[in-house]
């Protein structure tokens, strides 16, 4: 009996569990698909992806973002934040660097980990080091647009058509990104299936101009669709537009200056110069005579200098076409690593001053009163300078957007007078002419031998160009203690370049005039002297000190096909040396300073490199695709040179 | 050296209270001489047989090549007459005796863990490898999975940190990759457990293990924990304490080394050579290091400890009758860091109990609970919670010497020109704020067999196993802020914050599953005929969630919670996750007379990871045995004990893949702001697949065990091959990047590991002395044999990117043949650089020479070869080494590995200085092991200059002890009293540690919290 007890005991058992159905499970991290379709906030949320995947700062950056799995494309903040996730990962402080070090606004710093990025600049983009790529990060992104792009087509949310015309513009920017980079690459507007035909899966390239025109088609047929005036954060119409007066400038110039090649993979005819040139002036001109937006003057008050930071530094000012917003701590964090990059103080571990402009960039910046600012380099060095000598009367926009010894900002040590100021002499010049170079005791008579911004360079085993970046530095950041703090919006589109863009494309048509006041527009709101007359080169100097470090120097230089010379010639810095015999004549009775401290100026000559100048090498002018990705696909021809 | 003399001296301690000890055994009175011969069942002589006087253990014989033996003993003795492979016997002293030994039945009949239940020896047909408690816990240990080493042949193990808590070796059989660690029935992790604990571990290597089906693919390694036995209750406490150090560390450069590589620097970046950074007098005051302007810090010593303490302690008690048995454990560890005081610790607490009752004739129920709680205790910085390599090279390495260690204020914190500020700070928890965790493991087991009335050998068994863990983490970073003082202008200034602002972030994981098994088994003899056999059904749920909150910027951190951080930064998350499994399990087992064998096994495993339809996977394996020495044509030969041939084929799977990737769907991802509002960006998980499932294995071996003259020379070999066939892989290496998907993963690519196993030792007592040897070796490397990629027409991309048919492990890169030793031989060099645009304008003395390895003029991507063979051995072997003389014991255990090499990165350009630099001639020396500082960008390229192999043999474990004889302690109450000193690693020999790196560590260089050797001093006692 008692076994039969048992026997039935274990039996129960059995049926209560053995059905014990554990393998329905329902994932507690993701929506489906159709959800999201079906949710105006989860589409906008999808969106909101798009817009952090798409290249607006990252473009230019590492070629370790180029990858689609597992975890594609830019980062900005984690959770698991550490020292080399916010420094090293962050490719929003990247990106823009990357771009700025590669042309010839500026040298990398040749501190931490990119110190290897330095030999593309020395030795050219070579085929398969991916340096710079936007090509698998660009057709994922391509991929999901084209997915939302379709899913709003039959979407009866109210927005659906909004959406689409947000996400068709983030499609033609992505574009833009690759077709700059490589002539004619696949056009790829629907989402391709995974069953489909081989033609599809396997695509050869478009020409060049149709993916120009592509690009610009799309802008001009979205402008109509998107929203006049949203925050500045989404597509607007005036984004749409400036696009395309961007890109119909590119196109124009790659027809007018390069060569067509792989029956026009690469090159466009000389002949569509013109038209493109004429795309472009309509769309600058729909801008400027619709979009109620303009140069920024805001700040005029507190000076041009103030109002020239203020462009960068005040969000949504009547300049800003497009931004990407960032914002503080506090119902969420959306930051960028800039102040760390790019501020002057003096830092703890190797961060800060990852910029340096050389010294022949700041020659660009004239004289307000319009002189050259180019100086006779034995005139320099013959004499001790206050900074006031030097760059006081220099374009304000020098002033505003770079900064260099005695430069003001808050909480900088700025010995030996006053606080407040960046201090960034190496050495002391003697009356006697000698240098008193002790940089270890760091000590002469009770002065400090370098200044405390020179922390990482005193030694000279690191070279400083005398020059860091300030646009978009927000006064009184620092790189003393947090990365990833900037909350400083990236300007994507301002209205400076729609002038720019009109100046330049008026100018190759033949409409002068237009492009002079384009120009004096700019120069004025600048605080400089107007331009008389109106040449190419006023023109292009012009692009490159207002929209110096904003990532347009490099591709100016490519499709103006000039980037053979003007990226293969050395650079160089300056050091500044404390004169002795100011310091010691301007203490007054009471022991107080009663002038301002004078300098003396040496070149650092080959400042990239003693033994190798910059090259930029002929092929660069289309990046390679790599023997990786034309593997995979026979169709697609690799580009010239390579 | 030092650590020979400490260890020295603990043996002289251990060997003086021995001697003291056995001093005391007094002379017995009224003696005579006991003659007599030993001979077996077979009327054959026992050759080395063992007679002792049975309460005077020092009094011994053996006996000779004819089975005899004289004594002489107190006329009223006990002889205890043993021989391995037979059964002990007792007799009176006499002056004649005839001893017959009866074989040992158990000696061959030694009962091994297998799948769901134990097989013996002899019927063995898999491949599997077990070691019991006594060679788990020769010398003690902290972290359990440094036991393994070189124990059990064809587990490779690697113990890549020294970081307490935080130091697993990573184990894995065959090289098959992460294995399944099954304790007591259920899935778990051997690190979680004492080794005091451990009854038996064994690894499946072969067929065995499809028994575990869809998890078994990579091996299994099985854990048994003690239970209570049929004896009187026996209390035994384990009580040790342990001296830990660096094995190899490399100390970092002097102020005067940094001094002169920065002028290196500065004179090969072409800097003006009369303005070097530093002059001769710099560079000698320097070297003196006694000008304050001229500092040489010691950083290093001021952090680091020679010594960190450890302790181990465990108690358990067991006993039973046969209706009762129970077991009780409690275990403790701490483990402190190498940092000096207020650095941090690792705690550990394990607890056990279990019983099972009979409560009927019929019905046996049990349960078994094991709870564990850990601590760590880090300071906060860097990366300790994974494994302080980056904090270790942060704190020692990165620190300045030319900075003084503390300033005239001793308010304000030196700067060390570091990340982390200054060492003294970053290793003080007190100061930079702390990683703690708490772990609480739980788990319980209950079970109940009933024996089915009426069939004999049938029992019916359910076992419900509940495991539960919440591990929570409380992370407060504090903010330093560190100074520079400039003597000659009395100034201080402000260098540099720490990394973060002060925060506090608190994690709690919680995580469950219950398992419930339900099964039938038949075991019975039918004359010589013996069948087994086993059906079960599995079933499995976990479940997983977390959740953490985070605060920033806080203002005081006197108390350190959420409140005092700023409100506005809060942030907070939480996740979770649900798996279930259900298996149907079943096996048959077949022998005759011990002599052939047959075994089955067929599991079929569906999970929810996989789609409907694609759930339910099948795993047969069948293996089969011939135990030649059985057959007829064999008796003769008495002295063989067993030859046993093996052979299987099984099969098996893996499913580590993530969870609903048949799904697809949006997650949380990045942020993006629209003016006020910031969203959460939802991101495609990529496209479904729903075809994905599990890889199959399937692994074939063969083998062979032998033993012979009672196990005077035992040994097994094995053979095998396992294939990994639809590895999941990304099929975007041949579809185009122009598609645009995060391809779904599918089941793509195929592996074939093949390799041998050799396991050789010997056992015998001879006289007092107990010897057991035994070596092994194995080898195995891994091709592919299918990977998915784009076809290459190219015959160098074929040599070099086309895996298929290759070795898993190559590693690529350049044939180089030292430095340039002289400008000259640059000059002469008949080769340039195609990425240099063929210009070696750039190239000086002290860069690397490469070599045109396809002899075409230029080098090239063409000239890469085959330079490494990966980071995981491919051979491994081990010593054991048992010894016992008298009380005395010895125990020890070597392993080497071979076949992996590393690639050194004391490159040239590194921000963090190594002195190692500085033992070359700076940089022309044709044995340099790092290029010229700031050289040519070539130096940054991928070459065999950097690669070393990193062959190793390590005194991985070593003991000695003393066991007080009983009739002393016995007076105390205490039936076994054994102290003992011992450690790990005492030794190694490796090429690469000269370069601060040990062998077994990932890093490139020798910078991650090293590896510890310890010495340790203990003491067993049983009552």
């Amino acid at each position: 009996m008692k076994k039969i007890f048992y026997a039935f005991c274990l039996a129960a058992l059995f049926t209560a569990v053995s059905c014990a159905d554990y393998l329905e499970q329902t994932p507690t991290n993701q929506y489906t698909d159709a959800q999201v379709w079906q949710d105006e906030y989860l589409v906008e949320s999808h969106l909101a992806e798009l817009y952090a995947m798409s290249v607006f700062m990252i473009n230019d950056a590492l070629a370790s973002y180029d990858g689609p799995s597992p975890s594609p494309l830019n980062v900005d903040f984690g959770t698991g934040a550490g020292w080399s996730f916010n420094l090293g990962v962050s490719a929003q402080g990247e990106g823009p660097i990357h771009a700025t070090t590669i042309a010839d606004e500026g040298k990398y710093s040749e501190r931490g980990a990119q110190t290897n990025y330095h030999s593309y600049k020395l030795y050219g983009i070579q085929k398969n080091s991916g340096f710079m790529r936007w090509w698998s990060n660009g057709y994922y992104l391509n991929r999901q647009l084209n997915h939302m792009i379709e899913s709003m087509e039959t979407s009866t949310l109210g927005k659906a058509k909004a959406f689409q015309a947000e996400a068709r513009f983030l499609r033609a920017f992505n574009y833009f990104a690759m077709v700059k980079r490589y002539g004619g690459v696949p056009l790829i507007t629907k989402e391709t299936p995974l069953d489909a035909p081989e033609a599809d899966v396997y695509p050869p390239r478009n020409t060049e101009k149709e993916c120009w025109d592509y690009i610009i088609n799309e802008c001009l047929e979205i402008a109509d669709l998107l929203e006049e005036n949203p925050t500045t954060a989404h597509a607007s119409k005036w984004a749409a537009l400036a696009l395309a007066s961007r890109a119909a400038l590119y196109a124009g110039s790659i027809a007018k200056y390069g060569n067509v090649d792989l029956d026009g993979l690469v090159g466009i005819d000389a002949g569509e110069a013109e038209g493109y040139f004429k795309k472009s002036i309509e769309a600058c001109e729909e801008i400027m005579t619709k979009s109620g937006k303009g140069l920024y003057k805001g700040s005029m008050g507190k000076g041009a200098v103030k109002n020239l930071e203020d462009v960068f530094l005040v969000k949504n000012n009547n300049e800003v076409l497009m931004s990407k917003h960032h914002q503080g701590i506090g119902g969420g964090i959306n930051l960028w690593s800039w102040d760390i990059c790019m501020s002057p103080k003096p830092n703890a571990w190797s961060v800060g001053q990852y910029v340096h402009p050389y010294y022949e960039f700041v020659e660009n910046f004239d004289f307000v009163d319009g002189s050259s600012g180019k100086i006779d380099r034995n005139t320099l060095t013959s004499k001790a300078w206050t900074m006031d000598e030097l760059w006081g009367n220099r374009d304000p926009r020098l002033r505003a957007w770079t900064w260099t010894n005695r430069y003001h900002w808050a909480n900088a040590a700025g010995f030996p007078w006053g606080n407040d100021t960046v201090s960034m002499y190496r050495g002391i010049r003697l009356p006697d002419g000698s240098d008193y170079y002790d940089l270890t005791k760091n000590v002469y008579k009770g002065v400090q031998c370098w200044g405390d911004q020179m922390q990482e360079f005193a030694t000279g085993t690191l070279y400083h160009t005398g020059f860091g970046v300030a646009k978009y530095l927000e006064p009184g950041s620092d790189c003393m203690t947090w990365f990833v703090y900037s909350t400083t919006d990236y300007i994507i589109f301002r209205y400076a370049e729609v002038l720019l863009n009109y100046a330049e494309a008026c100018f190759e048509t033949g409409h002068k005039g237009e492009a002079l006041d384009a120009i004096n527009q700019i120069r004025s709101r600048a605080g400089i002297a107007d331009l008389k007359n109106i040449t190419i080169d006023a023109i292009r100097k012009e692009r490159l000190c207002e929209l110096c470090f904003e990532n347009h120097r490099y591709w100016d230089l490519r499709r103006w096909r000039i980037a053979e010379t003007e990226l293969s010639k050395p650079h160089s810095g300056i050091t500044y040396l404390l004169d002795w015999a100011s310091y010691e004549s301007s203490l007054d009775a009471d022991g107080n300073r009663t002038a301002e401290p004078r300098f003396w100026i040496e070149f650092e000559d080959h400042i990239d490199s003693k033994t190798q100048d910059p090259t930029f090498l002929s092929n660069n002018y289309y990046l390679p695709i790599g023997d990786g990705t034309t593997a995979v696909n026979p169709n697609l021809i690799e580009n010239p040179g390579y | 050296m030092k650590k020979i003399c400490i260890f020295l001296s603990m043996m002289a301690i251990c060997f003086f209270m021995a001697g003291n000890l056995t001093g005391l055994a007094a002379e017995p009175q009224g003696r005579i001489t006991a003659k007599g011969t030993v001979i077996d069942t077979d009327n054959l002589p026992v050759i080395g047989a063992y007679i002792v006087e049975k309460g005077n253990d020092r009094n011994v014989t053996v006996t000779d090549a004819s089975g005899k033996f004289s004594i002489i003993v107190a006329d009223n003795a006990t002889l205890v007459i043993s021989c391995i492979g037979y059964v002990t016997q007792q007799v009176k002293a006499a002056a004649s005796l005839n001893v017959v030994l009866s074989t040992d039945k158990e000696f061959l009949e030694e009962a091994v863990v297998v799948g769901y239940g134990t097989q013996r020896v002899a019927t063995l047909t898999g491949s599997v490898a077990q070691i019991n408690s006594g060679k788990i816990t020769v010398a003690p240990v902290v972290n359990t999975t440094h036991v393994l080493a070189g124990q059990l042949p064809g587990l490779v193990s690697k113990q890549t940190s020294g970081l307490p808590g935080q130091d697993n070796a990573a184990l894995n059989i065959r090289g098959f990759g992460s294995p399944l660690v099954i304790v007591d029935g259920v899935e778990g992790s051997i690190q979680s457990l004492d080794a005091g604990q451990i009854e038996s571990i064994t690894i499946l290597k072969d067929g065995s293990g499809s028994i575990y089906g869809a998890r078994a693919g990579n091996g299994v390694i099985l854990v048994t924990t003690k239970t209570g036995s049929n004896q009187k209750t026996t209390v035994s406490v384990n009580s040790s304490v342990t001296l830990q150090s660096n094995i190899v560390t490399t100390l970092p450069a002097t102020s005067a080394q940094r001094a002169q590589y920065q002028n290196d620097v500065y004179l090969n970046k072409g800097g003006n050579p009369s303005r070097v950074p530093y002059t001769e007098e710099d560079l000698a005051a320097y070297a003196l290091g006694e000008d304050p302007a001229y500092l040489n810090s010691d950083w290093y010593h001021e952090v680091i400890r020679q010594y960190a303490p450890q302790q181990n302690h465990n108690v358990s008690i067991s006993g039973g009758t046969d209706r009762i048995k129970y077991y009780g454990y409690f275990g403790y560890n701490r483990q402190e860091l190498q940092f000096k005081p207020n650095s941090g610790y690792y705690d550990r607490f394990n607890f056990q109990t279990n019983f099972s009752a009979k409560a009927t004739d019929y019905l046996t129920v049990g349960m078994n609970m094991q709870y564990m709680k850990d601590c760590k205790n880090y300071p906060s910085g860097g990366d300790l919670y994974q494994d302080g390599v980056n904090f270790w090279q942060g704190i020692i390495y990165s620190a300045d010497p030319r900075y003084p260690l503390y300033l005239p204020d001793e308010s304000l914190l030196s700067y060390a020109n570091m990340q982390n500020g200054s060492p003294i700070w970053a290793v003080n928890i007190a100061n930079s704020g702390y990683y703690q965790t708490n772990g609480n493991h739980f788990k319980v087991t209950g079970f109940a067999e009933l024996e089915i009335p009426y069939i004999p050998g049938l029992k019916a068994k359910a076992n419900i196993m509940y495991n539960y863990g919440a591990n929570d983490l409380k992370w407060m970073h504090k903010r330093g802020q560190f100074y520079t003082y400039n003597a000659g202008t009395d100034k201080y200034s402000f260098a540099g914050g720490s990394v973060e602002p002060s925060s506090l972030s608190m994690h709690n994981n919680l995580s469950s599953t219950i398992v419930q098994q339900y099964s039938l088994n038949y075991d019975r003899d039918f004359d010589l005929h013996h069948v087994s056999a086993l059906a079960m059904y599995e079933a499995t749920l976990s479940q997983y969630r977390n959740y953490w909150t985070k605060r920033q910027d806080f203002n005081s951190t006197i108390i350190e919670e959420m409140a005092s951080g700023d409100e506005e930064t809060a942030q907070n998350g939480s996740g979770s996750s649900n798996y279930g499994r259900n298996s149907f399990i079943g096996r048959l087992n077949y022998s005759y007379a011990d002599r052939y064998m047959v075994e089955t096994t067929l599991r079929a495993d569906a999970s929810s990871r996989f789609a409907k339809g694609y759930r339910w996977g099948y795993f047969p394996s069948v293996s089969v045995g011939w135990n030649i020495a059985k057959e007829e044509f064999m008796s003769e030969a008495t002295w063989l004990d067993m030859l046993k041939l093996r052979a299987s084929m099984g099969t098996a799977g893996y499913d580590a893949v993530a969870d609903f990737n048949f799904l697809t769907g949006y997650r949380y991802d990045m942020t993006y702001t629209f003016g006020d509002t910031m969203f959460t960006g939802l991101a495609s998980t990529g496209l479904p697949n729903e075809l994905l499932t599990w890889e199959t294995m399937r692994i074939y071996n063969v083998g062979l065990d032998f033993s012979m003259f009672r196990r005077k020379l035992y040994g097994e070999v094995d053979l095998f091959q396992r294939d990994r066939i639809g590895i999941p892989g990304y099929r975007s290496q041949s579809l185009p990047t122009t598609f645009g998907a995060t391809l779904p993963q599918e089941n793509l690519n195929a592996t074939r590991t093949r390799g041998f196993e050799v396991m050789l030792g010997s056992t015998n007592q001879i006289g007092d002395f107990y010897y057991d040897i035994s070596a092994n070796v194995s080898y195995n490397r891994t091709r592919w044999t299918y990977y998915d990629q784009a076809e290459e027409t190219d015959p160098d991309r074929i040599r070099l990117y086309q895996n298929t048919g290759k070795y898993t492990d190559r590693q690529l890169g350049y044939i180089t043949e030292g430095v340039f030793a002289s400008d000259e031989e640059v000059a002469a060099w008949p080769l340039s650089f195609d990425d240099l645009n063929n210009d070696n304008s750039t190239l000086r003395a002290g860069d690397i020479k490469f070599v045109d390895s396809n002899n075409d003029g230029v080098i090239n991507w063409r000239d890469l070869q085959e330079i490494g063979k990966g980071s995981t051995p491919h051979w491994m072997g081990g010593l054991t080494i048992n010894l016992g003389w008298r009380g005395f014991d010895l125990q020890a255990l070597f392993q080497g590995a071979w076949g992996y090499t590393i690639g050194l990165s004391y490159d040239s350009n590194t921000s963090t200085y190594c002195n190692l630099y500085f033992d070359q001639n700076h940089n022309a020396d044709p044995n340099a092991i790092v290029a010229r500082p700031a050289g040519a960008t070539i130096n940054w390229w991928t070459t065999d200059f950097y690669t070393r192999d990193c062959a190793y043999v390590r005194l991985k474990n070593f003991a000695v002890g003393y066991t007080i004889p009983e009739r002393i302690t016995k007076r105390i109450g205490v039936s076994k009293f054994r102290i003992y000193a011992g450690g790990m690693n005492l030794f190694t020999l490796s090429n690469i540690s000269k370069y601060g790196v040990d062998p077994e560590s990932t890093g490139t260089v020798g910078y991650s919290y090293p590896q510890q050797y310890t010495m340790s001093l203990g003491c067993n006692i049983v009552l």
